[in-house]
């Protein structure tokens, strides 16, 4: 839930109010969950409906159109390279790819999470990889 | 290796650490949800003499109707008649938690429906699941208030449709509807599927109107908002309809696709209807409600 919400929202804060609220809303509507296999892509769907509102309240409180790029990481949790290229995707790249790299999601089950078709699922994922090839590629390059 | 299988390597095995704060709030949250409660004191009413009063309207009416109907050979009858009865209810006041569900039956006159008989289970299915989320996962000292109200929607000669209605509040509050379908002409159960033959793509039809309403409205009242493509936080957004996506028809016959908070917009948006009027939907209707 962290990874997914940092993600999205870009924030510890915001992450933290983004579970916070899934949880909850999760909570009440337990009941409406017909399938409990499908647990884990149903919390995550929740989720990322609460990150979605936070983005949109954000947007209707600041001056500015851009979205704060994802916080840095403090000097105690030093965030990993492939992280930080992750964060420099597009908010758009940056779920799908955290839903299937780190969340182990099927396409079928992300474009479940995100209300999107399946075939914009495997089109994020082929632009994003192509994305992390080249910062990664640099990245090494320039190591 | 691939670069698919580098890359997931490699972010599964880079170290990810959660900040404190984060697991803090999670877990102050998971303390803070009702938790199992002690023994209830929840009851099914079984209202017996009103329900046999209900019953017994319920079959003789649809009698003296089909009756009359031959009689003046004007109204055709179909199918059997439905209705729906409260067949139970379940209510608990306890401190500061309210629960009242009441638990409809379809009732059909003169066949014994299939479609009648799988409703009435599913219906059952849910209000027990609902009674036993409540008794099984609340505590007496949270604010639970929890209301099943169910309506006929649509009753036609050809077509009836069942509504069950669901307001749960805690922290907040939550409107969740599910929508029973019987044709009238087989006795059958159906869904948004049943309605359109299988060369028409009625799920992409469909949703393309929904998102142009969508729209529409968002031009129209700024506060209405809708989680589109286009959207400029478009993380996630509302591309097409379920293939057997809720509906119901209003009293002109025109297909209503009801949505749930916080399924295509956010909270501020509601539970949002459409009213679809593309006409090429209608032109490829198999039943004429």
């Amino acid at each position: 839930m962290y990874r997914l919400a940092m993600g999205l929202v870009g924030n510890e804060y915001d992450a933290a109010d983004a579970a916070q609220e899934a949880i909850c809303a999760a909570y009440q509507k337990l009941n409406t969950l017909r399938n409990r296999e499908r647990f884990k892509p149903w919390l995550l769907r929740i989720l990322t409906n609460q990150c979605y509102d936070i983005l949109r309240q954000r947007r209707r409180f600041t001056e500015s159109d851009a979205i704060p790029e994802p916080e840095a990481p403090g000097p105690e949790q030093r965030m990993s390279d492939v992280w930080e290229a992750v964060n420099d995707l597009n908010e758009q790249m940056r779920a799908v790819v955290i839903l299937f790299y780190y969340e182990d999601l099927s396409v079928r089950e992300i474009a479940a999470v995100l209300r999107i078709s399946e075939a914009n699922v495997k089109t994020r994922l082929s632009r994003a990889r192509k994305r992390l090839r080249e910062m990664l590629e640099v990245e090494n390059h320039e190591l | 290796m691939s670069f698919d299988d580098m890359l997931r390597q490699r972010l599964q095995s880079e170290q990810f650490p959660v900040p404190r704060d984060f697991t803090d709030r999670v877990d102050e949250t998971l303390a803070e949800l009702p938790a199992r409660p002690g023994q209830r004191r929840g009851r099914w009413t079984q209202a017996l003499t009103a329900l046999a009063a209900v019953l017994a309207l319920a079959v003789a009416l649809p009698n003296a109707s089909a009756a009359m109907a031959d009689a003046m050979g004007s109204l055709p009858v179909l199918g059997p008649l439905f209705r729906a009865v409260t067949f139970r209810t379940y209510e608990v006041e306890e401190g500061s938690n309210h629960v009242s569900i009441q638990v409809p039956q379809v009732v059909d006159e003169g066949a014994d429906s299939a479609g009648a008989e799988e409703i009435n289970q599913q219906v059952t299915d849910y209000t027990d699941q609902l009674i036993a989320a409540y008794e099984n996962d609340l505590h007496a000292d949270g604010y639970f208030n929890l209301d099943v109200t169910w309506e006929v929607v649509t009753d036609t000669d050809r077509w009836f449709t069942l509504r069950l209605s669901t307001d749960l509040v805690m922290a907040s509050g939550n409107h969740q509807e599910r929508y029973y379908h019987i044709d009238k002409a087989t006795g059958e159960q159906q869904t948004l599927s049943a309605l359109f033959p299988e060369i028409f793509d009625y799920v992409t039809v469909i949703s393309d109107e929904l998102k142009a309403q969508m729209r529409a409205r968002m031009e129209a009242d700024a506060r209405e908002h809708y989680w589109l493509e286009d959207d400029p936080l478009g993380s996630t957004y509302f591309d097409t309809i379920d293939p057997e996506q809720d509906f119901y028809f209003d009293e002109n016959g025109r297909i209503v696709i009801p949505f749930d908070k916080y399924e295509v917009g956010p909270g501020s948006t509601g539970s949002p209807r459409f009213t679809l009027e593309t006409p090429e939907i209608y032109e490829n209707l198999l039943v004429q409600p």
